[in-house]
């Protein structure tokens, strides 16, 4: 049996000028991985690269214990991936059912009933169960998300990667999808792109943040909340003395330093927090100007 | 959540049993493509009709299915083709790779083949290999003209249709280029009309995916022009193999993408012997029966 | 404003067509035998180069702005300039040439062709953002109806043959020319919008200036 492990040996990406992604290094196993960043980090191309569309422009990466340089390895390695692309297009007149059996097709599901039998399974996990025969084209973009989660879940994949899952996707389907994944996560490494901390804050373990193409954290998400103890509070005005400020639902505003201070009224933070003041001490430090897509 | 998250894995499949289930459905959604029904209809219906004239030798009609099969055919398979783009970040990560997907995309020309097959058939019934309307070809050029006038474009027109889907982004392309066939066709046709037995002007006449070889004589009777139907039959093949080998370029790599490229070369060397062959093969200049 | 509207158009694809069709077009001017059939070909394809002249592909954010469907058509109509011109360059090519034809008619069905093309346009951008590849393979389809179709040719000819009887086609383009024009006034007014914008007035943003 395989065992999920993901490793990537300084890995880097460019697309012409443009450094994507420089000196990455990871290991992954199974669990579920949070992939936070602001936009233009570089977290779709390092997905795309975890997913085998893309091969880096430096470095090794190994998935499955295989090279995706390789093209028997990648065919290997793609028997065993589910990958939900930040954006996809369904081809014209297909139904939910009829796209999920095409991908299932793709991935060599060639026995009709079994096939049959694991689309539908996969269209009852993102909570589609009776819309199998209705057209693409006449759904609700989250109800379009999850057909597309759908597919990358074919087969219980030991590579899950997965950009933006639950955009456009109600709170309670959230909540359920948070509960396939963590049970998938029990064999497999679900790599997760989004800008939704609570969802990472709900569903990870682990959390690698990237900024410019580079990771500027990657441990535990308690220990990153962690960082920004003592350094998050409420106020009745915006605060000069804070990094992020902002008004909250109650009318106060919830403010966000890197200094800890006595004077005020601390709350408990949150991932946001932490990731918020992890990006203002970066902006801080960083020098302006190094390009990355 | 009580659903299982855990099924049995697909046996590893034999890249060849994926290709066949591929395979069969794009040619259900071939057939059900409404150009294609429409196509379908047109042929046979011109061909049982004879376009509603009298038909006095056989190129009267033999254009119509190659028209209608072969060129809305590639426009059905082209939309085909790309109809798969929009899937493609999904699809490209599959251990399916693009040039089994194109391969299944090009078994789908069966179809308009058989269809071709069929209406061979059907213009034999009134126009049996013996009638006049032939012309003075011997029966075996007889069989060859109608071969490669009503069946070989059948399969090529929807294969061409696949490899122009596959390198061709604009959604227009496939009319266009069905225009231009069909114009440079009938533009070549014109100048053998005026030069009938020049040898330049037959070489441009064959050098087409479809090409007449009889005109209707002004004194009665059928003229056929210079050229060997059944070299032009190897010529249109050798095109379809071009088509087919084109599109399977798209996305191969490695061993898989060199071996294609010696394959171009060998069908691209193949088919200018072939056509040198059906210019200079056949008759040396127009006869008139 | 017009200049932007123009520059979000497919030139391109308007562009290539027109050169396809200029190439095709020249071989008939060239080959005076076959320009009774070639020259029509030329047409179809300008009709299929108009058919894109209204892609717009940020349609969802564009169809919500207070700039209304009939002034961007309007402005987007410039851009026919393109295959009229390129029509325009085929004909003075036959004529210099000597190509015998009734250059009022001919002028007429290139007229025709490419409004045919831009009111197939307008109608399919009703339904969709992008409708040049649907309504420029449907305006080609019709165009080369009499020349794939007998039956087709004994009633309709969409290009005047010199010195031959049978059906004219200024009939044909005059009738296309009306029909279009309709089609175009229909469309371009904005009839396939929501019911609730048709209910009152929409409402102007202080300092917004009526287009």
């Amino acid at each position: 049996m395989v065992t999920a492990s993901i490793s990537l040996r300084d890995v880097g990406r460019t697309f012409g000028a443009t450094r994507a992604l420089a000196g990455i290094g990871l290991d992954l196993k199974p669990g579920v991985i949070g992939l936070l960043g602001p936009n233009g980090a570089g977290k779709t191309t390092l997905l795309r690269l975890l997913a085998t569309a893309l091969p880096p422009t430096q470095g090794q990466v190994s998935v499955l214990g295989l090279d995706p340089q390789v093209p028997a390895e990648r065919t290997g390695i793609r028997r065993q991936l589910g990958y939900l692309p930040q954006e996809i297009g369904f081809p014209r007149g297909f139904t939910a059912f009829a796209f999920v059996d095409y991908i299932a097709l793709l991935k060599e599901w060639t026995e009709p009933a079994a096939r049959h039998a694991e689309v539908r399974r996969v269209l009852g996990l993102v909570g589609l169960p009776d819309l199998g025969p209705k057209r693409i084209r006449a759904m609700s973009g989250g109800q379009r998300r999850r057909v597309a989660l759908a597919q990358a879940l074919l087969g219980s994949p030991l590579v899950l990667i997965l950009d933006e899952p639950t955009t456009g996707v109600d709170p309670e389907q959230r909540v359920t999808l948070r509960t396939v994944l963590a049970e998938i996560a029990r064999t497999s490494i679900v790599v997760l792109s989004t800008h939704q901390t609570e969802d990472v804050a709900a569903l990870c373990e682990r959390v690698i943040v990237l900024d410019r193409g580079r990771i500027r954290y990657d441990g535990p998400v308690t220990d990153l909340v962690g960082q920004a103890a003592g350094r998050v509070w409420l106020a009745d005005e915006p605060d000069p003395a804070a990094k992020v400020s902002w008004r909250t639902g109650t009318g106060r505003y919830r403010n966000v330093g890197t200094r800890l201070r006595d004077d005020v009224e601390h709350v408990e933070p949150s991932l946001e927090d932490a990731y918020l003041l992890l990006r203002g001490g970066s902006a801080e430090n960083e020098p302006a100007g190094e390009a990355a897509s | 959540m009580t659903t299982a998250l855990a099924p049995g894995r697909p046996a590893a499949a034999a890249g060849r049993t994926t290709l066949v289930a591929l395979a069969a459905r794009e040619m259900r959604r071939f057939v059900l493509n409404p150009v294609f029904l429409f196509a379908v209809v047109m042929t046979e219906w011109t061909t049982w009709t004879g376009g509603g004239g009298t038909t006095t030798e056989i190129d009267n009609v033999n254009g119509y299915p190659a028209v209608f099969l072969g060129g809305f055919g590639m426009m059905a398979t082209y939309w085909l083709t790309r109809s798969m783009r929009a899937s493609e970040p999904v699809a490209g990560v599959t251990p399916t790779t693009r040039p089994t997907r194109t391969a299944a995309l090009c078994w789908v020309a069966i179809v308009p083949f058989f269809c071709g097959v069929l209406t061979l058939f059907g213009f034999l019934h009134p126009y049996p290999v013996g009638d006049a309307v032939y012309g003075p070809f011997s029966p075996s050029a007889r069989l060859a003209v109608l071969v490669g006038q009503i069946v070989v474009p059948s399969l090529g027109g929807p294969l061409l249709g696949v490899a122009l889907g596959r390198w061709v982004r604009f959604p227009g392309a496939a009319f266009v280029l069905f225009l231009v066939i069909f114009g440079w066709v009938e533009l070549v046709t014109i100048l053998t009309l005026s030069h009938q037995d020049s040898a330049p002007i037959a070489v441009l006449r064959l050098f087409s995916p479809f090409a007449f070889f009889t005109v209707h004589s002004d004194a009665g009777g059928v003229t056929a022009w210079r050229g060997s139907p059944w070299f032009f039959i190897g010529w249109q093949l050798a095109l379809c193999a071009i088509a087919v080998l084109v599109a399977l370029l798209r996305g191969a790599e490695g061993r898989l993408r060199s071996r294609i490229i010696r394959a171009l070369g060998i069908a691209g060397a193949t088919a200018v012997i072939l056509l040198v062959l059906a210019a200079t093969g056949g008759f040396t200049h127009a006869v008139t029966a | 404003m017009a200049g932007a509207v123009l520059r979000a158009g497919a030139w391109p694809a308007v562009a290539g067509i027109s050169g396809v069709a200029v190439v095709v077009g020249g071989c008939g001017a060239a080959f005076p035998a076959a320009a009774t059939v070639l020259l029509p070909i030329c047409f179809a394809l300008l009709a299929a180069a108009a058919a894109f002249t209204l892609d717009e592909p940020a349609s969802l954010v564009v169809d919500v702005t207070p700039t209304r469907p009939a002034r961007r058509t309007a402005i987007r109509a410039v851009a026919l300039l393109a295959p009229l011109a390129a029509g325009g360059l085929v004909m003075l090519a036959a004529a210099m040439r000597g190509l015998a034809l009734p250059w009022a008619a001919a002028g007429l069905a290139l007229a025709g062709n490419v409004l045919l093309g831009f009111a197939a346009a307008c109608v399919a951008r009703t339904r969709t953002g992008e409708p040049g590849a649907a309504a420029g393979a449907a305006v080609v389809l019709v165009l080369m109806a009499p020349g794939l179709v007998p039956q087709v040719a004994r009633w309709v000819r969409t290009f005047p043959a010199p010195g031959a009887g049978g059906p004219s086609s200024d009939h044909v383009w005059w009738t296309v020319l009306a029909v279009c024009a309709v089609a175009i006034a229909i469309s371009a007014g904005g009839r396939r919008l929501p019911r609730w914008r048709a209910r009152g007035a929409i409402p102007r943003l202080p300092g917004a200036v009526r287009p």
